[in-house]
């Protein structure tokens, strides 16, 4: 007797599931069980044996069906935790699919959150510029060989082009805004340029303007420190060199030492070890005149930088034309409904 | 530009450091290092350093002057041979300049020229800038032209048919250039011609006709300068590419031409053994009256935002050839005549700062600027939250490029506008910019359904444009298209308007549209307007495949400007009680009952004025029963029967 349920609770400790339990049960308490089968047996027994033996394998019975009561709730348990934690992690059939943002768009966000933490404002302009805000106003006059760096495409030559460059908000809001000002400007600008794998005739830039009382080489310097390490993380290695810019004086070229090969030289940095990430400067004392304001009294710092190849980067694409010609598509995030 | 280490080396007596440093000290110095190569000239190991040369800096067009540079960061001093003084000899020839695009001439005649082959140290030497060797004079024009940054061209005399003149060509006509090139001339280039024919585009390239070849022996020999706006137009709209032109098309200073040109002669004269037999032609200013730049020195320090000494800034501008007079604390500074490119103090705090280094101003404090006054539009932050709702809306944002075919503003345009064309667009295909933003959502659905994806949710907010008369226009839109097996319009309109609700538009109204875009299904299109001014559209395509495709694009400029008119307040107090009326209004045309709750709204005055809405709307055998209900506020029962009354009789 005393082996039976010994027996029986081995085979129970071992069950893990439902099926399991029920096939102990038969096999102890079904109708050929062998407690069963020991409860039958009973009845061809003496009257005397009846009393010696009945009672202990009816308690054996009882015991039993109480360990495979306790056996059962114990297996529920499990079973309602393990749905609790399958509900818990699977999704929500009745939140819909969420829409996902350009990464242009998210870069821009990026930055702007930079640049709104530090009290710059965000302003965009027209698309459709003048000559007057797109060179002119810039220290470009027509004769200028800086123009040779932008092919224009006219809207109608020679007064009305698409901007070549974002710098065209700089001069609009020089002329249109009273300075302090402090202003970045996401936009879009447009160059003649053959489509192809590296190069689009639309592309993104970044552009920044400051002007007030006092500011300096070392405010810009800082200012596009903490730009990059915002973009690139802490240990982005930047520097500063000297660098020719119509709009600006002295210029700046601010350059990233190469991801790729950590300033060592590779072919993404043609051999020397740094990458060109923007254009900057102390804006020229001819700009300030051309938008009336005092250079004696004002001064300021104005950069740029190129967004499309920052986000390539980033996103791991290819060709540029992805970003404007539909290639790009959203892979549902792992939580999304995809019903 | 590129230099060879050794010879900066000959040019720079002193100069102790690796090429590898030499073009640090350029990159830094705003004269980048795009190239460092390890080549053999004259049997010797040597470097080629090949430089980013600004538009700043086409004096740095020029071996020397890059040696002048280096020199004086270095604080020492560069040394280049020149020529002779020429003295005038035998008789003048016959050259005119009849052209105000030309700013210095200098030529001469020499004979007795021979036309040997050039030496193994100048075609080794022109072979590193790409240039082959083609003769012994010409090579040594080239070379003169890349050693000194000034560009020489040289006739053969005996070619020239009478007067040689500078000149702007008059006619469409055909030349060859020296490497028999034909460029049709259409007027308006500045030239060099005899009597017959054009020998040069002037600053440009040599034509055939009058060109050297190993049988030339008397020469004409003319090195000028010229106005660099018609040199740049010209080279650009005929296409030509030239080393001359690419530096004549800058501002180069015309005393540096006097010791080139003697330079050049003299190499001649020794290399080709000819004599000089005409006075040399000096044709302009041979100087430009140098800056002079008043200048604080205490303006380095201000724009650095370090401190630099005044000695330090003294010691770098005599480095750079500036001379310095004081007046009181103010300095007088003359610019070397070869620096056009300095003009402003703020130029001379460029040239200290650069050579003082970059490197030297801090670069790891965030600037703690003065606190400014926000001037973000309105229309910025309307942008971000669209995006936002777009999103969570389950839509996708796309960019899309803004350049079309005109037939496809056709089909979307909704707008009284004209499209506006480019004139030298990149794809002759493409010349028009967008009308509408539904274009490049059309082009991503394309895209989706080529790639299995049936179910489409997108988004842009970009710019549209169009043309009144000469007036170009633009303005910020929000497009959306919704492409799948069954849609409805009028959910796409409530989750616009839910939108629009949510960023405080109230005024808004749907109506039937007037103008369709031709791709749209003229009976499922409608027009949203704000405040009554007609704001955007939401329509239905004409079906054009298995799925159907909804869109909507609102003119978000036009949304600001609602905004800005709305000053709506809900929170009002009513003294007395609102009091609600109905009226039976039956018309076939849905644009008439907008004109009656547009009535409605215009004429109950505004402190007693709730709402208007279409509460009930019943079929008759022609149009349709339209219930109209008007809430009337702190009016009594009868004096709102009265207005209900004056609005509605028949």
């Amino acid at each position: 007797m005393n082996n039976l349920l010994s027996q029986l609770k081995t085979d129970l400790a071992v069950a893990t599931d439902d099926e399991t339990v029920a096939k102990c049960w038969q096999k102890y308490l079904g109708k050929a069980g062998l407690i069963k089968l020991e409860l039958k047996a009973l009845s061809a027994l003496s009257e005397v044996e009846k009393k010696q033996r009945g009672p202990a394998i009816q308690s054996l019975a009882r015991e039993a069906q109480a360990l495979f009561d306790e056996k059962q709730k114990s297996l529920a348990a499990v079973v309602l935790s393990r749905q609790a934690a399958a509900v818990a992690e699977s999704p929500d059939r009745r939140i819909p699919v969420l829409g996902h943002l350009h990464p242009i768009t998210q870069t821009i966000r990026l930055l702007n959150r930079l640049f709104v933490e530090m009290g710059y404002s965000i302003m965009e302009e027209r698309e459709i510029e003048t000559d007057e805000f797109c060179f002119q106003r810039l220290n470009v006059p027509a004769d200028h060989p800086a123009r040779d760096m932008q092919d224009t495409i006219y809207v109608a030559e020679p007064n009305w082009l698409l901007r070549t460059q974002t710098s065209s908000i700089e001069a609009r809001i020089l002329s249109e805004f009273k300075p302090p000002f402090k202003v970045v400007s996401p936009g879009r600008a447009y160059r003649n340029e053959k489509v192809n794998r590296s190069n689009h005739f639309v592309f993104h830039q970044y552009q920044a303007v400051v002007v007030m009382e006092k500011v300096t080489l070392k405010d810009l310097f800082g200012t596009l420190t903490h730009l990059f390490r915002g973009l690139y993380g802490e240990d982005v290695v930047i520097r500063f060199r000297n660098k020719y810019y119509p709009e600006v004086e002295p210029g700046v070229g601010p350059d990233m030492r190469c991801f790729q090969c950590q300033g060592q030289g590779c072919s993404l940095c043609k051999g020397v070890g740094w990458l060109e990430v923007a254009g900057a400067g102390m804006i020229h004392p001819r700009v300030l005149e051309m938008a009336g304001l005092d250079r004696q009294k004002w001064m300021g710092f104005a950069f740029g930088l190129g967004l499309d190849r920052l986000v390539m980067a980033k996103y791991r694409i290819s060709d540029i034309r992805t970003l404007l010609g539909g290639n790009l598509i959203y892979k549902p995030d792992i939580n999304e409904n995809t019903l | 530009m590129k230099i060879l280490y050794n010879q900066l080396k000959q040019l720079v007596p002193g100069l102790t450091v690796t090429a590898r440093e030499v073009g640090e000290v350029f990159t830094m110095t705003g004269l980048m290092l795009d190239g460092l190569e390890e080549v053999s000239y004259q049997g010797k190991k040597d470097w080629l350093l090949s430089l980013e040369v600004r538009q700043n800096r086409p004096d740095c067009l020029s071996v020397w002057g890059l040696a002048r540079d280096l020199a004086a960061y270095y604080g020492l001093s560069a040394q280049w041979p020149v020529g002779e003084k020429l003295n005038p000899v035998g008789q003048p020839f016959d050259i005119k300049i009849s052209s105000d695009k030309v700013k210095r001439v200098k030529a001469v005649q020499l004979a007795a020229l021979r036309q040997a082959a050039s030496p193994a140290w100048l075609t080794e030497w022109l072979a590193f800038y790409g240039l082959n060797s083609v003769n012994l004079s010409v090579d040594l024009s080239n070379y003169v032209m890349l050693l000194t940054g000034y560009a020489s061209h040289l006739i053969d005399s005996d070619k020239v048919n009478g007067r040689l003149e500078w000149r702007l060509n008059q006619d469409k006509i055909a030349v060859a250039t020296l490497d028999g090139t034909a460029v049709a001339l259409t007027g308006g280039e500045l030239v060099i011609a005899d009597q017959n024919k054009i020998v040069a585009l002037a600053g440009i390239v040599g034509c055939r006709g009058a060109e050297i070849n190993q049988s030339s022996t008397n020469v004409i020999v003319e090195m000028a300068l010229y106005d660099r706006g018609i040199i740049r137009e010209n080279a650009r709209r005929l296409g030509i590419v030239t080393e001359a032109g690419q530096r004549l098309s800058h501002d180069l200073a015309p005393n540096g031409l006097d010791d080139a040109f003697a330079y050049l002669i003299a190499l001649l004269m020794e290399h080709g053994g000819g004599t000089v037999i005409s006075p040399v032609f000096d044709y302009g200013e041979a100087v430009v009256k140098p800056a002079v730049i008043d200048f604080d020195p205490a303006l380095v320090s201000r724009f650095a935002g370090i401190a630099v000494a005044p000695e330090r800034s003294r010691e770098i501008l005599e480095n750079l050839r500036c001379h310095i007079s004081e007046a009181g604390n103010d300095w007088q500074v003359t610019a070397p005549a070869d620096r056009l490119d300095l003009r402003y103090a703020e130029d001379l705090v460029e040239e200290v700062v650069r050579f003082v280094g970059y490197d030297k101003i801090p670069i790891d404090e965030v600037p703690a600027l003065a606190v400014v006054k926000k001037i973000t539009p309105v229309l910025y932050d309307l942008k971000d939250h669209l995006r936002d709702l777009s999103a969570a809306r389950g839509f996708d944002e796309i960019l899309s490029q803004p350049l079309v075919a005109d037939s496809v503003n056709n089909e979307t345009n909704y707008l009284n506008w004209q499209p506006v064309t480019t004139q030298n667009s990149v794809n002759e295909e493409f010349p028009d910019l967008r009308q509408s933003l539904v274009t490049g959502l059309l082009n991503q659905w394309q895209v989706f359904k080529k790639k299995n994806i049936n179910f489409c949710q997108i988004f842009e907010i970009g710019k549209v444009f169009g043309r009144s008369g000469q007036n170009y226009q633009e303005h910020e839109a929000w497009g959306l298209l919704r492409a799948a097996e069954q849609l409805s319009v009028n959910d796409f309109k409530r989750e616009i308007e839910y939108d629009l609700r949510s960023l405080g538009l109230t005024e808004l109204r749907w109506r039937p549209a007037e103008h369709a875009p031709l791709l749209a299904n003229s009976q499922a299109t409608f027009e949203l307007t704000l405040n009554g001014q007609p704001a955007g559209l939401v329509y239905k395509l004409k079906p054009l495949a298995a799925e159907e495709v909804v869109c909507g694009e609102v003119n978000l400029d036009a949304a600001v400007a609602a905004l800005e008119r709305d000053h709506h307040n809900p929170a009002v107090e009513v003294l007395g009680k609102l009091v609600a009326l109905d009226a039976n209004v039956e018309t076939d045309n849905p644009r008439e009952l907008e004109k009656v709750l547009e009535r409605v709204r215009a004429a109950v005055p505004v402190d007693n004025f709730w709402s208007v809405a279409v509460v009930d709307e019943f079929a008759l055998a022609k149009g349709r029963r339209y219930t109209v209900r008007v809430i009337y506020r702190d009016l009594s029962d009868q004096e709102a029967k009265e207005s209900h009354t004056r609005l509605f009789k028949k």
